[in-house]
């Protein structure tokens, strides 16, 4: 068929439109979107394939969009260098069909219809629409917009078409009818066995397997089972031999014999360890006896020895009492010797003393004499001054405390603490000699009888027409440190009292206050100092003492002779020098006589000590003495030897038993013995709680047993090994058929699918060389029923479904071609028409299909509908601009009109 | 001068047997099964028509010890129907140990005249004119002859001197027997015994002077020769050999049949080969081995054969690994050598001659499935 002339009235978009002028060879039909490029391929379809009086939504969709106005296509075509004439009018009973044949014939409506499907080879539609798919090869060429990339839908015509072509070319290889029948036999055996897609075993195959797998899961848990039991009847068959042996009365008997055997080793030992026991309290009496023995023995030795240590000693103070008398003795005559010197030194000094007495009278008497004038001055100066400080004071009255009330204190306070501290001190003892004791008086009374005298007080010794010695006591007396103390104490507390302060420590710090408050009398205080440091008052009473001493020194003497201060006090010195001469002689001769005295006291003191010790001694000695009488009386020393003689061999021979005894009691092995009772006890106790345990445990595993023995797991495990063993024969079996099956049903889709490929090469060589343009190093491959599979590069097939869009559109265009090619020879000759087929290619890839498009093209006529007029340039093809071929609407609305 | 006795003597009943290494389904050694109880009835009603004076079951009375309580009392059941002293003998089937089926036997409650052999006492029978020794088996091997105190046994004078015992006869059986429970073949004279009954060994035969075998009264093996027989024993008097009559008591024979097919006549071989099996057939458990190289119609034909007789018999155990499918030209005309079946052909022969191809054991069966889908429209 070469399509030559359409034209279109009031279809669809189209309102009119005249194509002309379409040739053999490529022809390209350009208009912009919305032009109504595919309203044409459309309109087209519809006249050749429909019948002219459609109707409902068929006509409604090829009629204007809102108008009810009947569609026209009126066309021009050749069909094997012959042209034809064909108009329609859709419209129902209102439609009409008119074709013109080359031979001058026309066919109007149904029979035009009908010419056109004798012409055209296809079966229309009786009633409704025909599918334009299944219209015979036609669609395999005319490609609709939008549908190139989804492959070819191959028909049965077209498929029994290229078949036929095919066989014509390659003879009959293809699967024949009774291959066919075998083939789906086979496959339904296959099927029972195996899965269709996964190949996996099902049906009787995989039922076999689940029983073959759960038989043997079954008898393993089985004999899990039975092992157990088996183990459970060892146990029970161990267990029972084991109550056997130790019911045996032979076990029962021995262990008896054995606890009798022990049980008497044990009374054995027992008696001799009462035996033991007996001998040992013989040997400790023994002992005691031995010991007492041997005490009193030793006491009389002892006793004699002492005997003889102190009469020895007795000798020996005897010679030293004899020593200490010669050395005393000289002593005492030194010692009178020089008493009776000193007296007359003191004598002498006596003298000397009273013409000092005398000399320094007068002198005293000048000098004091002399003092008082010059004090007296200082007196009247002084109270002078003392009135302005006395007013000065009546200011500060109010505090009573001074420095030297502080000081005083103080003073007393460490007075107090000396006093206590002396407390430790021993009194004084006083030793006196008097030649002439006549007109000696001691505190106002007689001499003591004693002499030396311990003085704990204040004492004066009082010579007659000589003068008195007072003695104060400041030695170890405890009373006199105590009254020191005390007095002290009481000093301290009428200082405070004085004082108006209540301690030492309010006094400072009233004191402290009195020093702020007298700092203005400051200066009278040290004039007044100075004038009388003493004080106006101390000042007076010096003044009056030295009145009364002058008044007192002036008594008895001759005033009116008296030398002057100097001589009196070169004559007073004089008598000095000669006091101290002879106070020197009387200090020599005291100190030597001491000497002599402390020398002689312990010579007297040694003697008294030795004496002492010789009578002390003596009575020692006389009091053992005694006591060895005594003792001897009781028992001599033969006895006492004798008694300790026979207490020894007692003893002896109670060791000797002990010993005997012990050793005796040692090798019966008491501990063993005790030992061997336990144990046998323990093993008779353990023997019966064994049996017990024993029982006990056989009667579990009795039970056990028994309740498993019920339902015979051997029997079982035979019956499962039984139903087993027929599995995995009828498993082998299956799996026998099953295999064989699966190499039938292998060997038969490889073989089919190998007679396929051949059957199809044709095709492939017809699409290779345009393919090979386009897509170089790909290979078509067809499936069996003609669809495109995919590309083989290499050893891989990729599927067409995953090729890219501009691939498949590609390779779908040029397979168009070469089943066109094809074709051919079967008398097939229809255009090729292609409504923007490759709007997915690159450049490079489109001028490549170009090329293939103009090679194809001089065998057919290709008829390309695009809106890209520019990319198919190239193609050299004469143009037909859609829009150039319609009128203008209005014109044609009017017309319709 | 004391009467003699009759006894039965019989052993190996295996009761609860399972078949396990036969192959078979389930419901088919069910009855085979069956049939081990059902033969000790067919065996009392003999003792009773025979009027012997006891039986006795020379060991193996259970197939194990482990097995369910319902065959033993079902078993129970039957001996109890029979008042003729049963004397049951433990074996190394069956051996008198620890909760062995025999103690659930005796708790179950055995009447007077089923006696448990449970000790090498002897028991004494028929007013005393019968003395039996039995020599139960306490583990199911024994290294020493279980037999070895028959002789120190007194036995009332007079009296005939049976032993009972379950073991393998030295120096009498194949040296690939057993080599415990073994049992001294002077064993008879050496006891003074009139009769030994043993059992062991599952076909009758007279092992030894005065010593038989019974054999199991019902036939358990292909191996089996005389199967299916009890030996009815008359003892005349001490001293006096017995007189053995076997008795048939079995109900399935064993077939193990072996058979080389070639083509053209491998259907004929067939038929002669299992032409030997008795009526009825269905008391006929047979293994059948197929070897040789035939074609595949034939293939087919015998394929069918078996079906049929697998239905005939109770059991069919057939092995027709060994018998090759070969095409011949026959077959192949008939498949067809051309177009695309012939290549099927072609690619499974070829995978048939090549024995390092891993589906070459599977391509002589899809050759035969091929000839058989295609030719015979999926016959068979």
């Amino acid at each position: 068929m070469r399509l030559r002339e359409i034209q279109i009235r009031d279809f669809r978009k189209l309102r009119s439109a005249s194509i002309r002028g379409l040739v053999d060879g490529a022809n390209v039909i350009a208009g912009l979107n919305e032009a109504g490029k595919s309203t044409v391929l459309s309109a087209l379809q519809t006249a050749l394939f429909q019948r002219h009086n459609i109707t409902g939504k068929l006509l409604d969709g090829i009629q204007p969009y809102g108008c009810s106005v009947r569609p026209e296509v009126d066309l021009a075509f050749e069909l094997d260098g012959r042209t034809y004439r064909l108009r329609k009018t859709f419209g129902g009973t209102s439609g009409k069909a008119e074709l013109f044949c080359p031979d001058g014939k026309r066919f109007m409506n149904h029979d035009a219809d009908l010419k056109l499907e004798e012409l055209l080879r296809f079966r229309g539609s009786v009633r409704g629409a025909a599918k334009f798919q299944e219209l015979g090869m036609w669609p395999l060429f005319w490609v609709e917009q939008g549908t190139t990339f989804q492959g070819m839908d191959i028909n049965p015509d077209v498929r029994a078409t290229v078949q036929s072509s095919l066989r014509k070319e390659v003879g009959d290889i293809l699967v024949g009818e009774g291959a066919a029948k075998l083939r789906s036999r086979v496959t339904l055996a296959y099927r029972e066995y195996f899965t269709d897609k996964t190949g996996k075993p099902t049906g009787a195959l995989s039922a076999a397997e689940k029983r073959l797998d759960k038989g043997r899961s079954q008898l393993a848990d089985k004999r899990i089972e039975l092992d157990g039991f088996n183990a459970s009847i060892e146990l029970l068959e161990s267990n029972l031999a084991r109550l056997g042996e130790l019911r045996s009365p032979e076990v029962r008997a021995s262990l008896e014999r054995e606890l009798a055997g022990a049980e008497e080793a044990v009374k054995r030992a027992e008696g001799l360890l009462q035996k033991k026991q007996t001998t040992e309290e013989q040997l400790k009496l023994a002992r005691v006896v031995l010991k007492h023995a041997d005490e009193a023995m030793q006491r009389r030795q002892d006793r004699l020895e002492e005997l003889n240590r102190l009469e020895k000693a007795l000798e020996d103070l005897r010679q030293k009492q004899v020593r200490a008398e010669e050395e005393l003795r000289p002593l005492e005559e030194r010692f009178t010797k020089a008493s009776e010197e000193l007296v007359d030194l003191r004598k002498a000094l006596t003298a000397a003393n009273s013409s000092h007495g005398a000399a320094s009278r007068v002198y005293e008497f000048l000098g004091v004499k002399q003092q008082r004038d010059r004090e007296l001055d200082r007196l009247r100066r002084a109270q002078a001054v003392a009135d302005e400080v006395r007013a000065a004071e009546t200011s500060r009255s109010a505090i009573r405390i001074s420095e030297a009330d502080l000081k005083k204190l103080r003073s007393l306070e460490v007075e107090v603490s000396k006093a206590e501290a002396r407390l430790e001190s021993a009194a004084t003892k006083l030793e006196f000699q008097f030649s002439d004791t006549e007109g000696v008086r001691f505190n106002s009374g007689p001499l003591p009888p004693e002499n030396p005298v311990v003085l704990t007080d204040v004492a004066v010794v009082e010579i007659a027409n000589r003068g008195s010695i007072k003695i104060v006591p400041g030695g170890d007396t405890l009373a006199d440190r105590r009254h020191d103390s005390e007095r002290a104490k009481s000093d301290l507390s009428d200082g405070l009292s004085a004082s108006g302060v209540s301690s030492v420590a309010d006094a400072d710090e009233r004191f402290r206050l009195k020093q702020e408050a007298s700092r203005s009398l400051k200066s009278h205080r040290e004039m007044l100092s100075s004038l009388a440091p003493e004080g106006i008052a101390e000042l007076e009473e010096a003044v009056r003492s030295l009145e009364a001493r002058v008044t007192g020194l002036a008594e008895g003497l001759d005033l009116a002779t008296l030398p002057d201060l100097k001589d009196a006090d070169i004559r007073r010195r004089e008598a000095v020098a000669e006091v101290q001469r002879i106070n020197g002689k009387v200090h020599d001769a005291e100190h030597d006589l001491e000497q002599t005295r402390i020398r002689r006291d312990e010579a007297r003191d040694f003697l008294t000590a030795t004496v002492g010790e010789r009578r002390n001694a003596s009575g020692t000695l006389d009091r053992n003495s005694d006591a060895l009488r005594a003792e001897r009386q009781i028992a001599g020393d033969v006895a006492l030897q004798s008694e300790l003689e026979q207490a020894r061999r007692a003893e002896a021979e109670a060791q000797k038993a002990f010993s005997q005894a012990n050793d005796r009691y040692l090798e019966a092995d008491p501990d063993a013995a005790s030992e061997r009772v336990q144990m046998s006890r323990t093993a008779l106790a353990n023997l019966e709680s064994d049996i017990q345990r024993l029982e006990r445990s056989v009667e579990r595993t009795r039970g056990s047993l028994e309740a498993l023995g019920k339902s015979g797991p051997g029997e079982q495990c035979a019956a499962l090994e039984a139903d087993l063993n027929d599995a995995e024969l009828r498993y082998l079996a299956l799996d026998r058929d099953a295999q064989a099956l699966r190499l039938l049903y292998q060997t038969i889709v490889e073989t089919e699918r190998d007679a396929n490929t051949q059957f199809l090469r044709p095709v492939v060589e017809r699409v290779q060389p345009y393919l090979r343009r386009v897509l170089p190093g790909a290979r078509i491959k067809f499936s069996a029923d003609l669809s495109i599979e995919g590309l083989e590069r290499g050893e891989t097939t990729e599927p067409f479904n995953s090729l890219s869009v501009g691939a498949r559109e590609q390779v779908s265009v040029l397979t168009r071609i070469a089943f066109a090619d094809l074709l051919a020879s079967e008398g097939v000759a229809a255009p090729i028409i292609l409504d923007d087929a490759l709007v997915y290619s690159d450049n490079a890839r489109f001028n490549d299909t170009l090329l293939a498009l103009s090679l194809a093209a001089k065998r057919h006529q290709i008829i390309i509908l695009t809106c890209h007029e520019d990319r198919y340039l190239k193609l050299g093809a004469p143009t037909i601009h859609l829009e150039e071929c319609m009128e203008i609407e209005a014109t044609s609305v009017a017309a319709s009109v | 001068m004391m009467m003699g006795v009759r006894i039965l003597h019989t052993a190996d009943w295996q009761i609860a047997k399972q078949f396990e290494s036969l192959g078979a389904p389930p419901d088919k050694l069910a009855y085979l099964r069956q049939e081990r109880l059902s033969v000790v009835r067919r065996i009392g009603d003999l003792a009773v028509s025979e009027k012997v004076g006891a039986i006795l079951v020379a060991g193996d009375i259970f197939d194990r010890n482990d097995i369910s309580d319902l065959p033993v009392r079902e078993l129970l059941h039957i001996l109890r129907a029979v008042e003729i002293p049963w004397l049951l003998l433990p074996g190394n089937h069956d051996p008198f140990t620890v909760e062995s089926v025999w103690e659930r036997m005796l708790r179950f409650g055995c009447p007077p005249h089923v006696h448990v052999l449970r000790t090498g006492d002897p028991v004494i029978l028929c007013d005393g004119r019968l003395a039996v020794i039995p020599a139960p088996l306490t583990r199911r091997h024994q290294y020493e002859d279980p037999t070895e105190l028959f002789a120190t046994i007194e036995t009332p004078e007079g009296a005939i001197r049976v032993g009972l015992a379950h073991g393998s006869v030295r120096n009498r059986l194949p040296e690939a027997s057993e080599q415990y429970n073994m049992i001294s073949d002077t064993r008879a004279i050496d006891a003074r015994l009139d009769y030994l009954a043993l059992g062991d060994w599952h076909g009758a035969a007279e092992i030894a002077d005065r010593t038989w075998y019974s054999g199991t009264p019902e036939a358990d093996s292909f191996l089996q020769s005389e199967a299916g027989h009890v030996l009815i024993v008359d003892l005349p008097s001490v001293g006096q050999a017995p007189k053995v009559t076997r008795v048939f008591t079995g109900h399935y024979r064993w077939y193990d049949l072996e058979a080389t097919l070639q083509s053209p006549d491998a259907r004929q071989d067939l038929d002669s080969v299992v032409s030997i099996i008795e009526e009825p057939r269905a008391a006929a458990v047979v293994q059948l081995t197929l070897r040789g190289a035939v074609s595949l119609s034939e293939r087919a034909r015998v394929a069918d054969h078996i079906s049929e007789l697998e239905a005939e018999v109770q059991v069919l155990r057939a092995n027709l690994d060994e018998l090759i499918a070969a095409p011949s030209d026959a077959d192949l005309d008939e498949i067809g050598r051309q177009g695309f079946i012939g290549t099927v052909v072609q690619r499974l022969r070829a995978v048939h001659a090549d024995a390092s191809n891993p589906d070459h054991r599977h391509a002589a069966t899809a050759l035969q499935r091929l000839y058989i889908e295609h030719v015979l429209g999926g016959r068979l």
